[in-house]
């Protein structure tokens, strides 16, 4: 393998694919990212057996050739490097690469391209095609709300949706759901259902970056593999097995107050509120007020902390609806508050103790349920 | 084709199973160390994602070599050693710790690993080695994935003794014994097919109990016999040793109980095997004992012990095995276990004695 590229490249193409090298497995070789040197670039791939991330770099190949090398050895050192050409050679049939880049030198000790896991290949299946901007929105709005504790599995990823021209993406952790919906770029035949790990949604966000192409997923027959496609890289995932809970019964069908408000005042109020909630289990109330004659509406939001002091804050709202109260964990409150784009949302509360919903005003493709914490009013 | 000798039974089961599509989603390999149960799930493994469906294990397909070499990424193995260096790879001693129990967390890759389909093959195996060594939490951990199986996900589970394993963990596995070989089936095996002399075959069935893995080892490797030697020499001094003597060899044994849990272990079993072949040939049982190269110094000091004093400390035995298991100071049960020896005071007459001088023919 003879193979030169600019460190600039490379340093980005390391940091691509980084994220996806396993961090302690049982399989060593995946603590490796695999080079590979073919045509006129420089191929990187890193998988954790989750999700695989295949990245290409543009560079000069003399010969072509393959190996891998421990991904935070080569990461560290090229990202040192200054930004010249940098080249890379391994005779054949060896394990020892070495990097070269002006007064620098590196030999590195890799384990055999072949002993690498293979990255699935995902040619036939359901193809789809989204806008890079959507489905950027669409994935910061819901992985929030996947759960992270592994007892209910189906709940650690997010549930995909592909039916005719749209696209819905869900997540839910059992104290609250995050639905959002958005087109396809072109419409498919049928409906077709899977649930893509969290994680791997998260790195398809942060690889997403500035693209503007749009990105082209698709999903193997079995339903088991799904490939991203994006300008700069692929990422194929491992899709979680199951059912995902039938969560459009939990989104409430009425609801008996409405209250519009501004997203920065209510985030301000409720980050207040945090400080004190944090020895509190993070509760805080809500207490919707209608407006009178002169007066307009509010959202009172108050936390106590038993023995260290409590707090209120209020802020104007458009009340629809009569008095209603509400006790909520401020994280989730902050949680969504904190994705919202539009400026102002609405908060659309039945009782106490039934589920409160947030939706942000001037569009209606995003729903976020939270579930009521049961308090002594 | 399948490699496992010696479970004849168990391997046309497994391979019929197979065959219909039918096996079971959690596999409990029970056996004692180097029986072959490690073996026999890795070629089930291989069978299980063989590309060659006419013969599955081919052992010769893709699939079947990545397992086989430890590679295939739907082969997801925890054992004790904390390095996660393969055990054919050299290194030193710092660098292979062992822990003593497989934790919780160790469980928990694996339960998020099996919520994902497999990602090259057709069924994820997870393979637990020592599972008996599991903590409790670990243990009630993985019943919850053992109860709601994901699909193409299959656990396999080896353990030597099935009384530390959870009764839960056990019910909700397919259980797989896996026996020693009869002596006489092994020792045709290794002249056949090993190629080993016939004296040595002998000898190697006898002192590897019927565990095949062993013996095969030992053929391979001298220094497994040599340290055997030096054990059982261990345990034929012992007995007439002075009280002063075998103070010092229990901190030796508490040393090595230090540096290599499984080399002191194992030379506890050592003593177990030369005590019950003391009560064997004590009881009139001569031909089934294991040491059969020191049956002289058997009988010898067979002939100076009581039954009752043998049997009791054969218990003494087990006692200090179960004592290490749950933690005792190693120390007191080293000391314990040779005090309470029994004591033999006179020379043995086959041990060291005065040299036989012989005689000049034409002097008489």
């Amino acid at each position: 393998m003879r193979v030169s590229c600019l460190q600039e490249n490379l340093s980005r193409g390391l940091g691509a694919v980084g994220r996806s090298v396993a961090v302690r497995s049982t399989l060593p070789v995946a603590q490796n990212i695999l080079i590979v040197a073919e045509e006129s670039r420089l191929k990187l791939v890193a998988t954790n057996l989750e999700m695989a991330t295949t990245c290409w770099v543009g560079a000069k190949v003399e010969e072509e050739g393959s190996i891998t090398v421990p991904a935070r050895l080569v990461t560290e050192f090229v990202n040192s490097l200054p930004n010249e050409l940098v080249n890379i050679e391994m005779p054949a049939g060896g394990r020892t690469v070495q990097f070269t880049c002006g007064r620098f030198q590196a030999r590195m000790n890799g384990i055999d391209a072949d002993d690498f896991p293979p990255v699935p290949e995902i040619a036939d299946g359901i193809g789809a095609e989204v806008e890079a901007d959507g489905l950027r929105e669409a994935i910061s709005r819901v992985t929030m709300a996947a759960a992270t504790d592994e007892s209910r599995p189906v709940l650690t990823g997010i549930n995909v949706e592909f039916e005719g021209e749209r696209l819905t993406l869900a997540a839910a952790d059992g104290f609250r759901l995050a639905v959002y919906k958005m087109p396809l770029a072109k419409a498919i035949e049928g409906k077709t259902t899977v649930i893509v790990p969290a994680r791997t949604l998260n790195e398809v966000h942060r690889l997403l970056g500035e693209q503007e192409e749009p990105v082209y997923i698709t999903v193997n027959e079995q339903r088991s593999q799904a490939l991203f496609r994006l300008s700069n890289a692929e990422i194929v995932t491992q899709l979680v097995q199951g059912t995902f809970p039938n969560y459009s019964q939990v989104i409430p069908k009425s609801y008996d107050t409405r209250a519009v408000a501004d997203v920065s005042e209510f985030t301000r109020v409720a980050r207040m509120g945090s400080v004190f909630a944090r020895d509190a289990s993070n509760i805080v109330r809500l207490l919707v007020t209608p407006g009178g004659e002169m007066k307009p509406g509010k959202i009172t939001v108050t936390a106590q902390a038993e023995e260290i002091g409590d707090n209120t804050g209020d802020l104007d709202a458009l009340v629809d609806g009569k008095e209603a109260k509400i006790a909520f964990n401020v994280k989730y409150l902050l949680d969504v508050l904190g994705v919202v784009k539009q400026s102002q949302v609405a908060l659309e509360v039945t009782t106490p103790s039934s589920p409160g919903v947030i939706r942000p005003i001037g569009t209606d493709n995003y729903v976020h349920v939270i579930m009521p914490m049961f308090v002594q009013w | 084709m399948w490699r496992t000798i010696g479970q004849k039974s168990t391997v046309e089961r497994l391979s019929k199973s197979v065959a219909d599509s039918n096996t079971h989603h959690s596999y409990l390999f029970l056996g004692e160390p180097h029986t072959g149960k490690q073996t026999l799930a890795i070629e089930l493994a291989c069978a299980l994602n063989c590309e060659n469906i006419e013969e599955m294990p081919c052992r010769s397909c893709r699939s079947c070599t990545r397992i086989l070499d430890g590679k295939h990424a739907d082969l997801h193995r925890i054992t004790l050693d904390e390095s996660g260096v393969p055990e054919d790879v050299e290194v030193g001693e710092e660098v292979r710790r062992q822990r003593t129990r497989i934790l919780t967390e160790q469980i928990e890759d694996l339960q998020r690993a099996s919520m994902l389909p497999p990602y090259e093959g057709r069924f994820k195996v997870m393979l637990i080695e020592n599972a008996d060594r599991m903590t409790d939490a670990a243990a009630n951990r993985i019943l919850k994935v053992l109860e709601e199986p994901p699909p193409q996900v299959v656990w396999m589970l080896l353990a030597e003794n099935e009384e530390r394993l959870l009764q839960t963990v056990v019910s909700r596995c397919q259980r797989i014994d896996v026996h020693p070989m009869p002596p006489a089936q092994l020792e045709r095996h290794l002249v056949d097919v090993c190629g080993a002399a016939p004296e040595q075959a002998r000898l190697l069935s006898r002192i590897s109990r019927g565990r095949v893995g062993w013996a095969l080892q030992a053929l391979e490797d001298e220094s497994i016999i040599e340290q055997r030697i030096s054990r059982v020499e261990g345990a034929i001094q012992l007995l007439s040793m002075t009280y002063a003597a075998r103070f010092d060899f229990s901190r030796e044994i508490d040393a090595l109980y230090r540096r290599d849990r499984a080399a002191a272990t194992d030379t506890l079993d050592q003593w177990t095997i030369w005590w019950r072949d003391l009560m064997l040939v004590k009881t009139g049982c001569a031909e089934s004992v294991v040491n059969i190269d020191y049956v002289n110094d058997i009988t010898e000091q067979a002939q100076r012990l009581s039954l009752e004093q043998i049997r009791d400390y054969i218990g003494k035995l087990s006692e200090a095995r179960r004592d290490l298991d749950i933690n005792v100071i190693p120390r007191l049960v080293f000391d314990s276990l040779v005090y309470t020896m029994p004591r033999i005071t006179r020379p043995l007459a086959s041990g060291i004695g005065l040299p036989v001088v012989p005689r000049n023919k034409g002097e008489t």
